[in-house]
């Protein structure tokens, strides 16, 4: 990907990204999705 | 790939009592809205032919809810740049395999219309993404086949062909 076209974030945004990381850094997240995916790789297999 | 950019986002990893690295950024369409990319690590490992037993993380992706610090995976907000989104998240995928090299990632939609979604991009965009990456596709339950352009895929197992460095 073409670096040149990253959309820079505004010292508001970067606030917002950073206090929202901060805030949520030790919660869980999609716990129930997780969860799911877990139990889908105890079996999960690759047939070649 | 199109040429239509991508937002800058801000990490954070936690590697303790919860794996994971997150990214978020602003998506910057109709209005501002906060977004979560995380990796979260998988208990079992899978093995991977001619490769042995890998790590597995998975990739997932949701807006903040307003006015809280929770994250809704299951949100549409058709904010007019999912494009942008799109490449946003894709770009942080080779930022997390230098970080954990010798892993792979899944990744799967929150419904039938996501899951879709993400079997045709990587389908539209096989023939470079596969250079980079070797695809498996999740078949109902947990079997793995090697990847087919236009086939729907419950779910994306992919790993980097070589190092990543990001320069």
């Amino acid at each position: 990907m073409d670096q040149k076209k990253i959309i820079k974030a505004t010292v508001k945004d970067k606030e917002q990204t950073q206090n929202l990381l901060n805030e949520i850094k030790d919660k869980p997240i999609f716990q129930e999705k997780i969860e799911a995916i877990n139990k889908l790789f105890e079996k999960a297999y690759i047939v070649e | 790939m199109n040429d239509v950019g991508f937002y800058e986002t801000d990490s954070i990893e936690n590697e303790n009592s919860i794996h994971r690295l997150m990214y978020a950024f602003v998506s910057k369409g109709k209005t501002d809205i906060n977004k979560l990319i995380v990796y979260s690590k998988i208990r079992h490992q899978i093995k991977v032919p001619s490769v042995g037993f890998m790590t597995v993380y998975n990739l997932g992706f949701g807006d903040q809810k307003e006015n809280s610090f929770e994250i809704d995976h299951f949100a549409r907000s058709n904010n007019g740049n999912m494009i942008q989104v799109y490449n946003t998240v894709i770009n942080t995928v080779p930022l997390f395999f230098e970080l954990h090299p010798n892993t792979c990632l899944f990744v799967t939609g929150s419904d039938q219309k996501r899951k879709n979604i993400y079997s045709g991009y990587v389908s539209r965009h096989f023939a470079t993404f596969s250079t980079e990456y070797t695809f498996f596709g999740q078949e109902q339950g947990a079997k793995f086949v090697p990847f087919e352009c236009r086939k729907p895929y419950e779910g994306l197992l992919f790993y980097p062909n070589r190092p990543i460095m990001i320069l």
